[in-house]
């Protein structure tokens, strides 16, 4: 059940209206089945292994709690079997035919047996936030949760279920036990930003996607800006595909009662690539810094631990997001241009720069120029294609194809050129305020209620008038849901 | 607390009132006419409580019922509630909508959809006649209980039931029930007449949902295997143009999923006080189809309703037909007369004409106007020379435009009567007109609106073109390219001609071009 699909138009409003309607103590338990069935809308089967992580996550946080001279023990066993049915579902194939090429080159020939399985939707994060619970009860962070269904929900709860935000245990488990009254202002606040996330998603992502995806898919007839338009483009996809969902998911969760972290802080408004990744998936960078740069070491063991530390870091983040060798490049360019980065400030460090307006410029653009350099890697096929997409991207200036009529080739016509010219516009708009700390959802509910009633039926039917659905589109998958 | 919350309430309610209209609104400019029930258009617009007689059912009813024309008659109010190829299950749906703001005495209903799996046009998409589920699906490609529910605007006591039923027999998915998101496409490509259909103003809504056609069918383009269209006029009777078995004719049978949706309406029609009648129009039937039909007929009398199956009428004759399935407008008012006397002889429905009531002032207001649209209509037919088209288009009224364009040297074949015509009839007579008249050369461009010519421009040598005229609040432009010229109204091309005295019909209120039609002056002797 996707997001943007009648049927989670349908799923949402009667899941809030019972939530309502029954007693406090009932509705989590409303919650939990809710938040299977949205999951068995995909795959009825694949509950049964969120249900066998959840079971064992559970079970390891009451051991850890239970048994704590073994704690490490059960924690082992829970990441191993944890990790090793996301490695089964999501990487054997990959660390299979990895395997049997680097073989290959040493003539050996051997062939690994075949499965032939999906990946269950979501399976990714899912299973983090429930090894997030495993690590946060062995730290002493969080209470061994003793009622199973509870922790259920906590692990499946259906707004952040398939594509985040990562929760952690101390956040969300507690927020499960609390009182929820039924509140008109988180309730406006919470469509709003599902509105926004709509937003982000249909008018802009998935039409982003059409041109980003024509171009990728014949890459090698393509050089020059049309492919440096594609990769902007699907910097914005990127962003909006996810940013929109993760939305889409605080907003819902808001009107529920419930807060999810924030997941994206206006990430292409970063000045370094550092930064970058502390305003892009949120949930996801501080997880593999809680749980694996630190225990690793972090910055406390010397400069070369430290990038060595950081490099291992986002390698494994770049193979999280999907079993190929483009998205481990993905994650090391990322890790490579933090050292780099890191290295430039420490020389930097005695010379006292103005904080100007050029400056910060420059360093946003520089920023963004790097991060669409590593999107080309994560939105290529291979690394060859990558590399292909690079050098032709630079082999000739075809500046023209702005003004000749080609843009007109890729899928979009001059009004929806327009609109997407203009909805990236409004994006831009709202993350500057954002960036200034003004939160436009309060400053629209100061005024009249014509006004706002006027906003909220523009925007609606702005999204129906010019959204990318229905005949001729496929209801666009958000891009998260494959890892 | 509480009274913030209840306040809430209240408050979302009626801001999702507000967005249901201004979906319905947006929906009903993206229809604009196009999507399946366009021939229902006219519901929206008409008085409540005004029409006497609702049709209900196919383009069968749609394209061979005129309402205008009945009500010329006899005085009868009627409006279409109907769609093309929409199926009983939907009818019922469409029928509930219409009686929401109708308290008709008699509702007729064709039932081709019941006989229609074994039409032509689907049998040759069905292999060896198996029977299919439903009505008109599989081959249908618009799935017209999906448009039917679309149709229905949110807020609709009966939009949600529509919808249920019809999810179960397409599965389509859920932004297809809705006009805004099945339509939202057309954004890009919106025209005035989308926004005129929108604010009540349309050929579909001006005709009461009747969809004339002046096309006659021409014998020699069609042809069903194994016979040809001249076999079948031969044989006078309906069916042998597509060879039955006996087998294939004992297995076709009207299903029962059609018999259960007559039951329902003629109910739901029963519990409502309002007469039903059923009936099939005139077309080229089959042999499988005649049984069907009858078979329909022993459900009428089961139910206890008249049956008007005029099926076995066989084949009216070439000239009032547009296609295998529907007549033409020549045609449909031989068969509307038929339905004038019908209801005159088996039902004492009021005559309208002298009612001074507020209701009826859509079809008062347009009196005659059907026969003023006939005559439009046979204008392309009309095998007359320059004086006997001209005597034609002078009958015209004030809701037809008249574009004159004369290109070139018209001196020899523009005669005094033709000159009489345009001054004495068409109101044309001026300094400029006699100008040209005497020289018979040049350019001369004249718009005419019934009997009082608007506008006229001369140029003796050479040409000033485009000349845009406004009239009424409408633009008409008239351009030349070459030796082509053409004309548009309102952005809508309204015709093309060449060198000769070219004439274009204009319909204002259809919003569409009725003929075109070049003299070439260079024949001189044509008239011959």
């Amino acid at each position: 059940m996707l997001f943007n699909s009648v049927s989670f138009l349908l799923f949402f409003p009667a899941v809030l209206m019972v939530n309502f309607l029954l007693p406090h103590k009932m509705r989590w338990v409303w919650l939990l089945a809710a938040s299977y069935y949205f999951y068995m809308c995909w795959n009825p089967v694949y509950a049964l292994l969120m249900l066998t992580s959840t079971a064992i996550t559970y079970a390891s946080g009451l051991l850890i709690s239970r048994v704590r001279s073994r704690a490490k023990l059960w924690v082992a066993l829970s990441f191993i079997s944890n990790l090793g049915i996301l490695f089964f579902f999501k990487y054997y194939s990959f660390a299979a035919e990895s395997l049997m090429a680097a073989l290959g080159r040493f003539g050996v020939t051997w062939q690994a047996p075949a499965f032939d399985v999906l990946l269950p939707v979501g399976i990714s994060f899912y299973t983090f936030q429930a090894l997030s619970y495993t690590m946060d009860v062995y730290r002493g962070q969080v209470e061994a949760e003793k009622n199973f269904l509870r922790y259920a929900l906590f692990v499946s709860f259906f707004p952040q279920l398939v594509a985040g935000p990562i929760e952690r245990s101390s956040h969300l488990l507690s927020q499960l036990k609390e009182k929820r009254p039924f509140d008109p202002d988180r309730f406006k606040s919470g469509a709003l930003m599902m509105l926004w996330g709509y937003f982000q998603k249909m008018i802009i992502a998935d039409r982003a996607a059409l041109v980003a995806d024509m171009i990728y898919g014949y890459h090698a007839v393509y050089s020059g800006w049309v492919l440096i338009l594609a990769t902007l483009l699907f910097a914005v996809q990127i962003y909006c595909d996810f940013g929109g969902y993760s939305a889409i998911a605080i907003g819902a969760a808001r009107i529920l009662g419930i807060d999810l972290m924030q997941n994206f802080r206006q990430p292409y408004f970063a000045r370094s690539v550092s930064e970058f990744w502390r305003r892009w998936h949120i949930s996801l960078s501080t997880w593999f810094r809680d749980y694996l740069y630190i225990p690793l070491g972090g910055n406390r063991k010397g400069l070369v631990r430290k990038y060595l530390n950081l490099m291992i870091t986002f390698v494994l983040s770049g193979l999280w997001h999907g079993a190929n060798w483009t998205y481990v490049m993905w994650g090391a360019l990322n890790g490579a241009f933090q050292i780099i980065g890191d290295g430039k400030n420490r020389l930097l460090k005695k010379w006292n720069r103005r904080e100007t307006f050029s400056l910060v410029l420059f360093q946003r653009l520089c920023t963004f120029g790097l991060i669409c350099l590593t999107w080309v890697f994560f939105r290529a096929q291979s690394i060859a294609d990558a590399f292909d997409i690079l050098r032709s991207m630079f082999s000739v200036n075809n500046a023209w194809i702005f003004t000749d009529g080609t843009l007109l080739s890729f899928g979009l016509s001059t009004l929806e050129w327009v609109m997407l010219a203009l909805s990236i516009g409004i994006l831009w708009a709202v993350d500057i305020a954002h960036e200034h700390g003004v939160s436009l959802g309060a400053k629209l509910s100061e005024q009249h209620i014509a006004f706002r009633w006027l906003a909220y039926v523009g925007v609606i039917v702005f999204i129906l008038l010019f959204g990318v659905y229905g005949v001729g589109f496929d209801a666009g998958q958000f891009i998260y849901f494959q890892f | 607390m509480r009274k913030k919350i209840g306040l809430f309430w209240l408050k979302l309610i009626a801001f999702l009132c507000v967005l249901a209209i201004a979906v319905n609104l947006i929906g009903t400019v993206l229809d604009g006419g196009q999507d399946i029930l366009q021939s229902a258009a006219a519901l929206r617009v008409i008085p409540r409580n005004s029409a006497d007689v609702l049709w209900l059912g196919t383009s069968h009813m749609n394209y061979n019922v005129i309402p205008q024309y009945l009500y010329d008659l006899s005085g009868v109010t009627s409006v279409m509630v109907t769609g093309n190829s929409v199926d009983l299950k939907a009818s019922y749906w469409e029928l509930r909508e219409a009686m929401l703001r109708q308290k008709p005495e008699v509702v007729v209903l064709d039932v081709y959809a019941a006989a229609a799996p074994y039409c032509y046009f689907y049998v040759q998409n069905v292999l060896a006649m198996e029977h299919r589920e439903g009505m008109q699906p599989g081959s249908n490609p618009y799935n017209t209980s999906t448009g039917v529910a679309r149709w229905l605007p949110v807020g609709s006591p009966y939009k949600i039931p529509a919808i249920w039923e019809a999810w179960q027999q397409s599965g389509a998915d859920g932004y297809a029930y809705f006009q805004l998101t099945r339509l939202h496409d057309r954004i890009g490509s919106l025209t005035r007449s989308d926004l005129a259909h929108a604010a009540g103003s349309s050929r579909y809504i001006r005709n009461f949902g009747y969809r004339y056609s002046d096309t006659t069918l021409d014998a020699e383009d069609i042809s069903i295997l194994p016979y040809t269209l001249e076999d079948a006029m031969a044989a006078n009777e309906v069916g042998t143009y597509w060879e039955f078995t006996d087998e294939q004719l004992a297995q076709a049978h009207v299903m029962q999923e059609s018999k259960d949706a007559i039951r329902r309406i003629a109910d739901y029609l029963k519990k409502k006080d309002v007469q039903l009648v059923l009936c099939a129009a005139p077309y080229m039937i089959n042999a499988a189809e005649e049984q069907l039909y009858e078979e329909i007929g022993e459900l009428a009398e089961e139910l206890g309703v008249p049956y008007v199956g005029l099926y076995d009428s066989g084949v009216m004759g070439l000239e009032y037909v547009r296609d295998l399935g529907h007549l033409n407008d020549q045609g449909a008012r031989l068969y509307t007369e038929f339905w004038s006397e019908y209801f005159g002889e088996n039902f004492d429905l009021p005559d309208r004409r002298e009612s001074t009531d507020r209701r009826y002032a859509p079809w008062r207001d347009h009196q005659g106007s059907h026969d003023m649209q006939h005559s439009a209509m046979n204008l392309k037919d009309l095998d007359e020379g320059l004086t006997g088209y001209l005597e034609a288009v002078a009958a015209l009224d004030e809701d037809y435009l008249v574009m004159i364009s004369a290109q070139g040297d018209v001196y020899e074949g523009f005669t005094e009567d033709d000159y009489i015509l345009l001054t004495d009839e068409m109101g044309a007579a001026c300094e400029t007109l006699e100008d040209w008249y005497y020289t018979g050369t040049g350019t001369m461009d004249m718009l005419i609106r019934g009997d009082e010519m608007l506008e006229i421009s001369y140029c003796e040598d050479g040409r000033e073109y485009p000349l845009a005229w406004k009239t009424g609040g409408h633009d008409v432009v008239f351009d030349a390219s070459g030796s082509r010229v053409s004309w548009t109204v309102d952005g809508k091309s309204a015709g093309k001609g060449s060198t000769g005295f070219n004439i274009s019909v204009y319909s204002l209120l259809d919003g569409m071009m009725m003929d075109s039609r070049t003299f070439d002056m260079t024949q001189i002797d044509w008239d011959e």
